[in-house]
């Protein structure tokens, strides 16, 4: 009986409840494979896969491609600003293209919602896996949040769980929404008005006042604020937004001694946190990266197993 | 179920662990370097049992490992329908005698899958092979240094159960 049984990861909300404990299970074997002398497995010997960055990434890219290098697969990297995207191929010639250089699976990052749906759709016999798009999905991230709060709270089920900042325009707060709540975990979220998207307070709990939600909460997961949002008009300024929405000392001194402080990086310093809660030792924010390569690890190894039939 | 062979039943399988393996362990002449190592899943059952007998007999409490070699396998998918992967306990193995333990031994492809996962933990200084059952059909030069019962069961296969996962003790042919 495989709960298994998709060639490509393209979002949270087409998950069960099942599978996204199959991968959390499948993440938590892998996970000690990262401290070995050797941190290599032979397991995609002779696959290859291609990350396709169609937007700037660092933490995301190097992630998946240590957890493709540990399970021993060819690796090939392109980003838009190198790639023949910028002479004018489209989306779809690009993975035909990889296609043909024989690619088994496709990590893809684009700016467009549903970029991943369209390769995974076009391109039957090659695993696609959804790196963020747009604003609508960012799945592996999400997963390594919910794998860090499960080996930390031994369970995520009943966990509250609060998500500040930009809600509108965050792949990251929705993985999490759809995931966290097929795992049964009370979530909530925090931030201006401005920047909550219409209709979210069917999905969770919405508060205006940091203080008001911070009560009581497990895991806090800061977003990181897109300093070029600035000059929309949807907050005033960034000093403001950190008075109003961002983790300092002060704040810090009236949280549960149990909660931990969760950020999916990079962290402007000073703006969702002041320096020393994202080095403090409430913050997972460094043991978040580390398993993120765990789960990617886990993805790749699920995915193989149906691309390879 | 009509053509099933009981080859071991409860008492048969117990003989065979102890007098067929725990036994000539126990009388390897490096036995205080001995680690034993399990196979998942029924290797890790019958390398637990092991253990305990020795522990029992001859007091001496051995390092116990755990291996799971599905992602070094060559036939993963084609073989198992969930290909679960299971954490690896395995104990420092550097300049030790590993003894791997497994329930049959068939073609030896799962055996040279665990091979390979030990030698990248370390660099023990012998590895010997322990089976319960070994039956013909290697497709591998790998040869195992202890066995339990040899058999040839013709067109039939081996099935190994035990009580930690199928809830009796015996070996049939089917």
């Amino acid at each position: 009986m495989s709960v298994w049984k998709r060639k490509d990861l393209l979002g949270l909300r087409d998950l069960s409840r099942e599978e996204i404990a199959a991968i959390l299970e499948t993440a938590k074997s892998f996970k000690p494979l990262l401290f070995r002398e050797v941190k290599k497995v032979p397991t995609l010997k002779g696959w290859t896969v291609a990350n396709l960055f169609f937007e700037p990434s660092t933490r995301t890219r190097v992630s998946f491609e240590l957890a493709e290098k540990r399970l021993s697969a060819d690796t090939v990297n392109i980003s838009s600003s190198v790639s023949s995207v910028i002479k004018g191929e489209t989306l779809l010639d690009t993975a035909k293209n990889l296609r043909s250089l024989v690619c088994e699976i496709i990590v893809i990052r684009h700016s467009i919602a549903g970029a991943p749906h369209l390769l995974a759709k076009r391109l039957a016999d090659v695993g696609v896996i959804n790196a963020g798009d747009g604003i609508n999905e960012h799945p592996t991230q999400a997963l390594l949040d919910m794998f860090s709060m499960q080996e930390r709270f031994g369970r995520i089920e009943g966990l509250r769980v609060l998500i500040v900042g930009d809600i509108l325009h965050s792949r990251v707060a929705r993985s999490n929404i759809w995931g966290l709540r097929k795992m049964k975990a009370e979530v909530s979220v925090c931030g201006p008005l401005t920047l909550m998207p219409k209709g979210i307070d069917k999905f969770a709990r919405v508060y205006t006042n940091l203080d008001e939600a911070l009560i009581d909460k497990d895991a806090v997961i800061f977003l990181r604020i897109q300093r070029e949002r600035q000059n929309s008009g949807l907050f005033p300024s960034l000093r403001e937004y950190h008075r109003l929405y961002g983790m300092t000392e002060e704040r810090m001194g009236r949280l549960s001694s149990k909660t931990v402080i969760m950020h999916p990086g990079p962290v402007n310093r000073g703006i969702e946190m002041v320096p020393m809660v994202a080095d403090g030792d409430r913050s997972i924010i460094l043991e978040q990266v580390t398993n993120g390569v765990a789960v990617r690890m886990a993805i790749l190894y699920l995915i193989s197993t149906v691309v390879r039939r | 179920m009509g053509r099933e062979k009981v080859l071991l039943d409860e008492n048969g399988l117990r003989e065979v662990l102890k007098k067929g393996l725990a036994v000539p362990i126990s009388r390897l002449s490096d036995l205080e370097d001995v680690v034993i190592v399990g196979i998942y899943t029924r290797g890790v059952y019958l390398a637990r049992r092991i253990h305990r007998y020795i522990k029992r007999i001859y007091g001496l409490n051995l390092p116990l490992g755990e291996i799971d070699i599905n992602l070094y396998r060559d036939d993963f998918v084609r073989r198992f329908d969930f290909p679960q992967v299971r954490e690896s306990k395995i104990p420092n193995i550097q300049d030790k005698v590993v003894v791997l333990v497994d329930d049959v031994l068939f073609t030896g492809r799962t055996v040279r899958a665990a091979l390979d996962a030990i030698l990248d933990v370390g660099r023990p200084s012998a590895i010997r092979l322990a089976v319960l059952v070994s039956r013909p059909g290697r497709e591998m030069p790998i040869c195992p240094d202890i066995v339990g019962v040899d058999v040839d069961p013709g067109q039939k296969r081996v099935y190994v159960e035990l009580k930690e996962v199928d809830g009796q003790d015996r070996v049939v042919l089917r």
